[in-house]
Order: C-alpha cells, then structure tokens, then sequence
C-alpha cells in the first residue's frame, strides 16, 4: 500500500507498464519460449453465487478433451492458503462461506470457449439461514489511567459520538492475467502481485513443488486499494495446479473486487469547562466479512489512529472483529488507520466546537505529545508542524469562514433551495505511519546487505523486488552516502531473474528500506579506508522501538464545501493541504498521489466536486531533512474522510456520520431540522 | 470470421468469431498491454480506442463491425508525436490520470483534439456502437466546456476530477493548435 506512491511513475512520467521496455526482458523471452500463444490454456475461476450454505450438486456439461477442470480434489498439498496467522481455503467443495468464493476453475484452448462452456456448469447449493455465520472474537482492549474515576469528576461535560464506516468496494473490472508454466522441473508463473514471498510459500504448498524450483516474474500493477496482495496468490496456486494436471501452459483471468471493512466506531469524550480533554473512550466493531485475515496488525493500526492527540487522564479503546457471511475485508489501501484517524480528528473537533472554541485555537492550545500516543505513534517534527498549521489556517482563510457558517449552523432558512448557504469547512491534522506495527511478529524482517568491491563497486543484495522507482531511490541514497557513482551500484535482480522473491510485504521499501540501506552504509563508512576490500555489511530487520509505529510526516487539511438544497449532495468546492515530510524524491509523483488519493476518497465516500475550474486543491509540500519520510497516502486520505465529515456536519447543523454520504441522509437531516 | 483491419498502422488479417469484442480481439489475439478492463458494458471506460479516428468502448464493437477499420490503441498511439502533445499537458498541470484509465483518458483527450482542431476527416460516418453520445464536432472557440466534459465523462475512473481534465484538454489544445499552425 505504501510503496504504490514510486512505484508506478518511470522517468517520462507515463505508468511504467505503458512505458516501453517496462516488462523486463527474461519475462518477454520468458513468454514466448514458455507461452505460446497456439498452446496456452485460457482459464476463468468459477465462484459461488450464494452467500452461504452447502454444495449440493456440481453437474458439468460434456466437456470433452478441449477442456479442463480444477477442483478441491486436483489440489496435491493443502487446500487453504496460509496468510500470516491465519488461513483461508482455496477451492471450496462443500461449504460456501461467502458469496464469490471459488468453487473451481475451467481451462480450455480459446478464453471464449472457456467463458461460454462456464456458463453450462450448474451447480446447486442447500441454502443455510443468513446470519447463522455470525461470529465475534475477544476484543483487542488498550487502557491506560482509571477511566471510572476520571469521569466522576465533577464540571466534566462530554461529547458521545458514533461512526459508520460501511463496507466500500473497488470496481471489480480490471483483469488480473496470470500465467503458469513448466520448464524442466521448474515452475514459472508471470503475476502481478504485492506479495511475491507469499505467492511463491502459497504456490508450494497447494501444489508440493519446492520453493525452490518456483520462479515469480513480477508484471508491474496498480494497485491502489491493495488489490494485488492476496488473490493473486490463489490464482496462482490454481494456474499452477492446471499446468501441472495439463501438462501444458497457462493462463488465468479473473477480476475481483476488493472491500474495506465496515466499521462501526462509539466514542465519548470528557472535557473541562475551558476545553482541556481528560478521557477518551472507544468503542469499534470491525466486519472483516467471511476470513478475518490480520485482525491482530489491523488492530494495532487502528489503536494508533484512535490514539489521542494530546495527554489525557484516562483512555480506553476496546476493538472487537466479527466475521460474517459477506467477502472478506481487509486490506483498503490501509489496514483501517485512515478511518481511526478520521474519527479522532472529527471527534476533537467536536470538542473543540462544545467548549466554544475555534478548532484551529483548540488544537494550537492542547495538540502536543503524550505518553498514550508515543507508545502508539512516535511523532517528530511537532514545532514544524505547528508552523505549517499557521500557514495552512492562514492560506485558507479557515478562521474567518469557520466563524461564518458557524453563524449560519443553526439557520433553518439557508436550506431554501433559492439561497443555498448550506455551508460547512473543516479542518484536520494528523500524522502519517508506513508499513506493519512494530509488534507485528507474522512478517519476516527484511534484511539488507551491501558489498563494497575494489573500484568502487558495490553490490547490494536484498531479497526485496529491486526494479522500478524504488531501486532508483536506493541507489541515490547509497550513492550519497558512500560517494560512488550511480552506475556501479548494482542489486543483483537488474540483470537476473529471481529464484527468491522475498519475505517482505507492502511498505518495507519505502518506510524501512532506506532507512536500513542508510545504516548499512554508516556500518561500511566506519570500515572503509580501514579495513581491506571487500567490505560486506549486512543490517537484518528493522531495530527494535517502543512505539508501534513511528511517523516523520505531517498532514493538515481544509476543506470547504456545501450542501445542493435541490439534489442533497454535498458539493466540494475548495481543498488546501499541507504536507511535512521528510525528503521527496518525486516531487510530481508526490503530489499527483496526493491528489488522486483526495479526489478517489471523496468520490468513493459520495461527494461530488465542484464541475469545472470551480474546485481547486491547493497543495503544499514541505520537505525537511534527509530522513526518508514515511507514507503520507494513509494520513491524507484519512484527512480527507475528517474534513469531510466535519464540513458536512457544519453545512447541515448536525449530522450523524456515516460515511459514504447518501442523499437520503442529508434528507433526512433537513427534514428533522424543519420538525 | 476473416477479419482484415489495420491495427496500429499495420494491416492485418485475423480469423475470429463474428461477436468476438474488440478489446477480446486486441488482447488476446493482437497482445495489446495497454487494455487492461472488462467491464462487459459501459461501466469503466478503460478500453477506449479509435477506431476510423472515432472513441469507442472496444468491449462493445463486435468483429464483424469492424472490416477494413483503421484501428488506434493506446500502444501505437503513444509512438506518436501526437501523444507528446498531451503528455506534454499533464506534466505542465501536474496532473497526471491513474496507470488504470491513462490510456483511456489519453485517447479520449485525443479524440476531443481532434475534433477541436477539425482533424478529423468531413462526412464521415460518426455512428459506431460503443459511442454513448455524439461527439463534439468542428473548431470551437472558445472551448465549450460541458461539452468537452460529456465527453470525457466516457471514462469514469474517478482518480481526476473534471477541472484538471478541461485544463489538460485546454493545454493540449493549445500545443496541437500551435504545431498545425507550424506545419500550415
């Protein structure tokens, strides 16, 4: 999720899969010795239409020699994919756990023939009662100060809100191509995933080939709501499968959506007469659908996006996961931080506005650093951060509107569809994480190391992916770091496949991986002109810190928007933001990110922007430092999700959030306000 | 069916069943990489090529409409200096579309060029199925807007809004302008 912001974008600024030469030569040359065209078989997976219950019958129409099945029955080794801590089946034959879940694929010489002959398969189910599925699991509980006491206090006053974040999906059009093929005794498969190290584990075991004799080919992707992370890997494992039962290359098509998980989020907050908070409780319950997969890291995420921005009394958050008949949800982009932070940004902006105060003001006065959120998410550059608000507030003019549509909160008359002034700006703050929790025990640490040749010469051996924007950006650091020229570093997978792919997921390479290759290099600096050449170096995992996760970037946000009295949407006419981070590499890269990631979730959670050169998005980017900064995409988007809703509930006086907005609810608001 | 079309600029002759879609007949038989959905109807707008210099959906235009077509995709169209002018345009504005609908988008820009600069050949017959709605025709000036936005609501990717479109549009049309003006 996080390594998406370099990864696509090569030098002509052109997506690197349109960009000539972007397939790496072995796999061109790959395909046409493995993959000829005359040869392949074309497959598709067939899933269940049901959302629960039991297979009753799978009755195939006469298929002849042309084609070819693949059932739980073909699979040789495990029939359930290991993902993290956790497993998930691979080809269901009798229980039907959600609706999409595969049952079998169908393979045959001419993808039409294949797609025309699925629709012949009949397969009958026994319905199971809906609801019957429905399981909860001990929550995951983070304490600290004595809530019951705290609260007693006398004068306290107090906010309760709740959040609805329901399940969103991505379209589920864009093909996802797989190709499968033997060569010898080794098994070669040309995918687009995220996860190469667990495409190739899941590969071996369904289909008992050795690790070693499997070879991933990356194929690049976009992958904006982590799509290529986990069902590639099935559709692998059931490619491979094929080829081995056909004896002949293959080639799978599927396209799926993914979900965000629908989260429901209780919160009460207890302040002082002047504003000051003194204790926060929460109280979510997350619906990863069938297979809940990394509810453990999921909740760590969550636990550091509802962390309170500033010292309190007392704190509880309680998270509990249930599982249900819909598909599994987890990954969305992020592990659920952006909508944990969206709710601890609305909710002390609702504090802010109860005290009386103006939330800028509030967060100037009682923002800063405290021992829950530190044991959550270590923050740097605050004194910065403060400056760059000033600026922000400044830029948007957020005090002045602010004060305004506050006047106008409680107008009834400005939902008069004649003279909208149906008004509403918000403004947010918040900290950017990259990559898993430091507690996370299931991810294998990656490891780095780097060999220093006589001529200047270094190799750099890491088991991570090393092509494209990211490899690029390591090299610069080495480069910088050692002296040497860019040319003679080298990373072994420039020039050859790779037989090992890697134990690393998601956002290594951009969070950790510099800052790993930057301590190697210090451990090379300290030997060279001391020791003789070659010096080799090598820095295994990540070291050890006391917080989950540590963060070096800032993103603050104003957006203004109003309320159509005619069609109940919510308008979005002016967005500014700004960003702190450490150093950018890409400038236009970064800020094309940003925008798409504004301007995706508002469309996604159903705002409707402003038509043409009425919606601008000012956006500032400061870069301080060498350090390299961690992801910003979460904390914007979880920035973008807190405006919003706070904007919306200034425009219409009070609104319940439950995101995405629908035009009934605005309706019903109006309609409640009238009364 | 003996399909003999031009694709790319290379004349070709396919054998492929008379419903097969285009986008089927660029992916699978030709290997184009610069398609990558399927929504089997006009959901995504990410297949859109030129066919006979006009958009269209590719995953609606059966085979057998397509004889003797001249048929433009996104990976022979980016060989061209025409594409340089829109590519132009993004790194001008900073505003670049998603990998998913780049080459949709920016065949769709060019389309629009096209018809703003009055590119595209007089009479010819504009009704292919895969169009949703008239194109815009003749040099207009200045650029009407919610025309030009019908239209590049063809692909509805959300990763842009429309002000960064029509300032694209804007930009490229002012480079294509700038080198017909060159070339005349």
């Amino acid at each position: 999720m996080f390594v998406r912001l370099e990864r696509f974008w090569n030098r002509s600024n052109r997506p690197s899969f349109l960009a000539k030469g972007a397939v790496p030569w072995y796999i061109e040359r790959m395909a046409k010795t493995y993959f000829s065209r005359a040869t392949i078989l074309n497959g598709i997976v067939i899933r269940s239409t049901v959302d629960s219950g039991i297979i009753d019958t799978i009755n195939l129409p006469q298929l002849g020699s042309r084609f070819l099945t693949i059932e739980a029955k073909d699979v040789r080794g495990e029939n359930r994919l290991k993902v993290a801590s956790d497993y998930m089946p691979l080809l269901s034959s009798n229980q039907i756990s959600y609706k999409g879940q595969p049952i079998m694929a169908l393979f045959g010489f001419d993808s039409e023939s294949v797609q025309l002959k699925a629709k012949e398969i009949d397969i009958s189910y026994r319905l199971t009662e809906a609801g019957q599925a429905h399981q909860e699991s001990a929550p995951y509980i983070r304490q600290a100060g004595d809530m019951d006491a705290v609260t007693k206090a006398p004068d306290l006053k107090y906010v309760t809100r709740t959040y609805d974040y329901t399940r969103l999906s991505s379209p589920s059009y864009y093909i996802t191509r797989i190709m499968a093929g033997m060569d010898g005794g080794t098994l070669h498969i040309v995918a687009p995933t995220q996860w190469m190290f667990h495409m190739r584990d899941t590969v071996s075991d369904i289909t008992l080939i050795p690790k070693k004799k499997i070879v991933i080919h990356r194929t690049p992707f976009y992958a904006p709501h982590d799509e290529m992370l986990i069902t590639p890997s099935v559709l692998a494992a059931i490619a491979a499968l094929a080829c081995m039962k056909g004896n002949y290359p293959v080639e799978i098509q599927d396209s799926y959506p993914v979900y965000r998980p629908a989260m429901h989020v209780e919160r009460t907050t207890w302040f002082m007469g002047d504003g000051k908070p003194v204790a926060d409780d929460i109280k979510a319950t997350v619906d990863q659908g069938a297979i809940p997969l990394f509810s453990e890291e999921m909740s760590n995420q969550m636990f550091a996006g509802f962390a309170p921005p500033c010292p309190l009394d007392a704190y509880r958050c309680a998270i509990q996961f249930s599982s249900s008949d819909l598909s599994p949800a987890h990954f969305y982009g992020d592990l659920g931080y952006g909508e944990a932070l969206a709710t601890t940004e609305s909710q002390y902006h609702m504090v802010a506005q109860q005290a009386l105060q103006n939330p800028w003001a509030w967060k100037s006065q009682f923002y800063g650093a405290s021992d829950t959120h530190d044991a959550l998410i270590h923050c740097a550059r605050y004194p910065e951060m403060k400056t760059l608000v000033n600026d922000l507030v400044a830029r948007s003019d957020f005090n002045r509107k602010y004060a305004t549509f506050q006047v106008l909160r409680d107008e009834n008359e400005k939902f008069s569809p004649f003279i909208s002034y149906a008004r509403g700006i918000g403004f947010a703050l918040g900290p950017g994480i990259a990559g898993f929790s430091s507690d996370c025990k299931n991810i294998t640490p990656l490891s780095v190391q780097l060999q220093l040749d006589p001529g200047d010469k270094v190799k750099v051996n890491t088991c991570f992916y090393t092509n494209g924007a990211s490899a690029r950006i390591w090299k610069k650091v080495i480069s910088e770091q050692l002296g040497i020229q860019e040319a003679n570093i080298q990373f072994p997978a420039d020039t050859d496949e790779m037989v090992d792919s890697g134990p690393s997921v998601l956002a290594s390479n951009s969070g950790r991986m510099p800052s790993q290759i930057q301590r190697v290099c210090e451990l090379v600096k300290q030997k060279r002109f001391v020791n003789p050449l070659p010096l080799v170096e090598s820095v295994n995992g990540f070291p050890k810190s006391d917080s989950l996760f540590s963060s070096s970037s800032w993103v603050g946000m104003v957006l203004e928007l109003s309320v159509d009295t005619i069609a109940f949407q919510p308008l979005v006419r002016r967005i500014w933001v700004s960003v702190l981070t450490g150093r950018i590499f890409d400038e236009q890269a970064y800020r094309e990110k940003i925008r798409h990631t504004i301007v995706t979730t508002l469309l996604e959670n159903g705002a409707v922007l402003a038509t043409g050169k009425n919606l601008t998005i000012d956006l500032t980017l400061k870069s301080d430092g060498e350090d390299v900064g961690s992801s910003v995409t979460s904390a914007v988007r979880s920035m973008t999700l807190a405006t919003f809703s706070m904007a919306l509930d200034q425009a219409l006086g009070g609104v319940q959030v439950t995101l995405p907005m629908k035009s009934e609810i605005i309706l019903n608001t109006i309609m409640r306000k009238r009364i | 069916m003996n399909l003999d079309c031009i694709i790319d600029g290379k004349g070709l002759s396919l054998s492929v069943n008379s419903n097969k879609p285009l986008l089927l007949i660029l992916t699978e038989d030709v290997g184009c990489r610069s398609l990558n959905s399927n929504c089997h109807g006009s959901r995504c707008g990410n297949c859109l090529v030129l066919v006979n210099d006009i958009v269209v959906l590719s995953c609606l235009v059966p085979a057998f409409r397509l004889k003797d077509a001249n048929i433009q995709t996104f990976d022979g169209f980016s060989k061209t200096r025409q594409c340089r002018d829109i590519e132009r345009a993004y790194q001008v504005t900073g505003n670049m579309p998603c990998p998913n609908c780049y080459a949709s988008k920016t065949m769709l820009i060019e389309s629009i060029l096209q018809n703003l600069t009055g590119e595209h050949h007089a009479g010819k017959e504009i009704s292919m199925p895969g169009r949703l709605r008239p194109q815009i025709v003749g040099e207009t000036t200045p650029l009407d807007e919610e025309a030009v936005a019908k239209e590049l609501s063809l692909n509805t990717c959300q990763c842009m809004d429309t002000g960064e479109l029509l300032q694209i549009v804007e930009i490229a049309l002012s480079y294509r302008r700038r080198k017909n003006v060159r070339r005349a």
